[in-house]
């Protein structure tokens, strides 16, 4: 038996796997802090991800535990008290790597849903 | 009621990691950031104020399965802050603390030790970076520090040595300055006349165990002397003692063999290496001289007394006799060649003691013009004698005996460039007792730190206050580099720049003040920097995480207060210790003590409402002054050690003679054979 699948909304852990790539991939843009990150993904997602915000906290602080982010509070241009997240240099090359991991991963399974069968 | 919504939301999020006060403030805030701005952003969209609160909890998600997922996350950060914790206050500030008075009581103890060495037979040296066993305790306890059966021991054990003459006459002398048994010394004296038949040395101790038994004297400075007159108290003793003078006076030679024996005792001791080896090197020199030198002293009053009494006795013709003798002893006293620095002094004391009171006697009987000439032998023995008042400062280094000034006075055999060493020696020591100083300093702030912390942590009527972890190293890191290291150098640099700074100094000179003044600079910057780094980034800290600040206007103007009241105590007391008591300085004190006591009133009542602030910012003080602490105890006070060595060995003047544990020719160190020499000789010219 198997749910029927909405396009529109994926499934968490299809997103749990790949939201410390997004992650990096914006830090590497940026600093950002946490309530940037989540309007960006959804700006870009057009909001389709709808994950529970609180959930992107964890990740960031273990990325942070793990040596690839760094972090430093800042006043916003609003008085706003914000932590900045940035990507250290572990980051940066870490941040390379999944990017090129999830391409090569993405074109895989592309070339098998979507290239026509030979013969 | 909380004033913020998000609060108990952020908190329960937050709430695993309560265990570490900072990294739960700082969690908590991130959250409730987080969910302010999503608010505005629904409150942008049209919500009312009360929707907007209920979408961003909503959009947030559940608080309790993100407080797991953090804690999750935050597991292995919050081991390594809790082990730095641990570290820090287990290890480091131990290890500051240990180090501290290990480098500056450590080695005040050494110092200590060298004093306590002329009393007991325990020779003190450095053991810090003194690897070099000490193997000559037992001889110098024996020849030195024992009683006088141990020397005799010594002596009949070591009969057959070519120098058993020198352990003999070491006995001899021991004997008769310490037992009032007459009979002993007597039977000791003839078995060293037998040894020695024309050494006077004999003679003049049995005389002066005679004499003492015989007559007091007005100038008896001994502790068990009754009455301090001139007077017969055994007439046999007297003429013993003085036939004994006598048969002295005829002898040829007089020798004690002090400089052998310390010499002897010198070579038995590991080198030296820091002052206070040399310094111990000295005191067991002097040692050597300090028993013959008893019995000079009690000899020549006694011999003085005994004049005035044959004068008073109207026995003009043997009073003259006598002074004849006694100027045919000092003779014998002047002339013993290769004598040590010390006894060299002594006698000079004695010989001039002599002459003066010579020349009241001889005015006494009518003999003028042998009076004026005693009186002239003793102004030239005394204008041999250094003054300090005529010192220039330039021209003198670390002088640690008298004798230099008759050598630098009257022939420029010891030049500029001969002192310098010691100089420098004397600046390096200063700079080393500062070091000291604020090592001593710094530990008592650290523990002020420590105690203030606790004291902040259960100081608000018992209510907790969390205190937040120390800055992070790259701050310490600041605060040490500007605070601690960068005013140093630029010490360093300025005190070693020639014209500007200058590096020789000495302790008796003014520029002991300008030193003085140079290091509570240097000391002010090293304390008003580091402590402002520190306080600056805990402000910056404290804001970001919504703790309670106080004002910082405010809190600049309660740390000004403190200080200038701390300075003006500072600096009254010390003027007070440098200079005298007198009524400003005193004043300057109360003011000072009374402006401490008021500011840090008025500052307890005003930072009381911050707690957290101000115990984070005395706790974040600790690792600053535990690394400050050792940083300095171990690349400032090794390298200020080193050269204080260097400049020992360099020395061939002022205290670094005596050096290493070789021993020179003619004399114990490098310069004392010339200085003994040109001494000696001296004196010998004035005793023809």
């Amino acid at each position: 038996m198997y749910e029927e699948v909405s396009p529109m909304a994926f499934k968490s852990e299809l997103v749990g796997n790949t939201v410390e790539t997004m992650i990096l991939k914006l830090l590497s843009e940026r600093a950002m802090y946490g309530y940037e990150i989540i309007q960006i993904v959804n700006e870009r997602t057009n909001g389709e991800f709808n994950w529970k915000e609180g959930t992107l906290y964890p990740v960031l602080h273990r990325l942070e535990g793990g040596g690839l982010l760094s972090t430093e509070w800042q006043l916003g241009e609003t008085g706003k008290k914000r932590k900045y997240y940035r990507l250290t240099s572990k980051g940066e090359s870490h941040a390379r790597a999944k990017i090129a991991e999830w391409q090569a991963f993405s074109a895989s399974v592309n070339a098998v849903l979507f290239q026509p069968a030979r013969g | 009621m909380s004033e913020n919504p998000f609060d108990e939301l952020a908190e329960q999020a937050a709430s695993g990691l309560k265990a570490d006060a900072e990294l739960f403030l700082d969690v908590k805030q991130e959250i409730k950031s987080h969910l302010e701005e999503k608010a505005e952003y629904f409150a942008s969209t049209g919500c009312s104020p009360e929707e907007s609160v209920e979408l961003a909890e909503k959009s947030f998600g559940s608080p309790m399965e993100v407080a797991g997922e953090i804690l999750e996350a935050n597991k292995e950060k919050m081991k390594l802050r809790s082990r730095l914790r641990l570290m820090l206050g287990a290890v480091v500030v131990p290890i500051a603390v240990i180090l501290a008075l290990y480098l500056t009581l450590g080695r005040a103890l050494v110092a200590w030790g060298v004093d306590k060495s002329i009393c007991s037979h325990e020779c003190s040296s450095t053991r810090l970076f003194n690897p070099y066993p000490d193997r000559g305790a037992e001889f110098r306890k024996q020849v030195n520090f024992g009683n006088s059966d141990s020397m005799l021991t010594y002596w009949r054990n070591h009969q057959s040595d070519p120098d058993s003459r020198i352990w003999y006459a070491r006995y001899v002398i021991a004997l008769c300055a310490r037992t009032r048994d007459v009979k002993a010394c007597e039977e000791a004296v003839c078995q060293g006349e037998r040894i020695e038949p024309e050494n006077a040395l004999y003679n003049m101790v049995l005389a002066s165990c005679y004499l003492r038994r015989g007559v007091s004297s007005r100038h008896d400075k001994e502790r068990d002397a009754k009455n301090k007159t001139d007077d017969i108290l055994s007439r046999r003793d007297m003429e013993l003692g003085i036939a004994e003078l006598r048969r002295a006076a005829r002898k040829p030679y007089y020798r004690t063999y002090s400089i052998d024996m310390a010499r002897k005792a010198l070579e038995t001791m590991p080198p030296a290496i820091l002052t206070e080896d040399y310094y111990n090197r000295m005191t067991i020199a002097a040692n050597f001289y300090q028993i013959e030198l008893t019995l000079i002293r009690s000899m020549t009053n006694r011999l003085l007394a005994t004049v005035r009494l044959m004068i008073r006795e109207g026995r003009q013709k043997q009073a003259e006799d006598l002074l004849g003798t006694c100027h045919q002893l000092g003779r014998l006293l002047a002339g013993e060649p290769d004598q040590g620095d010390v006894a060299l002094l002594v006698r000079r004391g004695s010989l001039a003691v002599l002459a003066k009171e010579g020349a009241e006697a001889y005015s006494l009987i009518g003999e003028n013009l042998k009076a004026q000439r005693s009186m002239e032998r003793y102004k030239a023995l005394e204008s041999i004698m250094y003054r300090r008042s005529e010192m220039i400062p330039s021209d003198h280094a670390a002088v640690s005996t008298s004798m230099l000034g008759s050598v630098l006075r009257d022939k420029p055999r010891i030049t500029d460039d001969d002192l310098r060493p010691g100089r420098m020696h004397e600046h390096v020591l200063m700079e080393e007792a500062a070091v000291a100083a604020q090592l001593v300093g710094m530990t008592l702030l650290m523990l002020g730190s420590i105690l203030s912390g606790a004291l902040w942590l259960h100081g608000r009527k018992g209510e907790p206050s969390p205190m937040l972890l120390f800055p992070t190293a790259k701050i310490v890191l600041k605060a040490l580099l500007f605070g601690i290291a960068l005013p140093m150098i630029v010490y360093w640099i300025y005190s070693r720049l020639p014209n500007i700074g200058g590096r020789e100094y000495s302790v008796w000179s003014d520029h002991r003040l300008r030193f003085i003044r140079e290091i509570f600079v240097l000391w002010l910057v090293m304390l008003y920097v580091p402590i402002n780094v520190i306080r600056r980034h805990i402000r910056m800290r404290c804001e970001m995480l919504g703790i309670e600040l106080p004002r910082s206007r405010e809190e600049s103007r309660m740390a000004w207060a403190s200080r200038i009241s701390l300075w003006v105590l500072l600096c009254s007391a010390s003027g007070i210790y440098l200079y005298e008591v007198n009524t400003p300085l005193i004043a300057l004190l109360v003011a000072g003590l009374i402006g401490c006591t008021a500011s840090v009133m008025s500052s307890m009542k005003k930072v009381r409402q911050y707690p957290i602030y101000k115990g984070t910012v005395a706790r974040s003080m600790v690792p600053l002054y535990a690394f400050a602490i050792i940083f300095v105890s171990l690349l400032v006070h090794p390298w200020l050690m080193y050269n204080e060595a260097k400049l020992l060995r360099e020395d061939r003047v002022g205290i670094g003679y005596l050096g290493k544990s070789a021993v020179y020719e003619g004399g114990t160190c490098g310069m004392e054979p010339m200085v003994t020499r040109v001494y000696a000789e001296k004196m010998r010219r004035v005793m023809e």
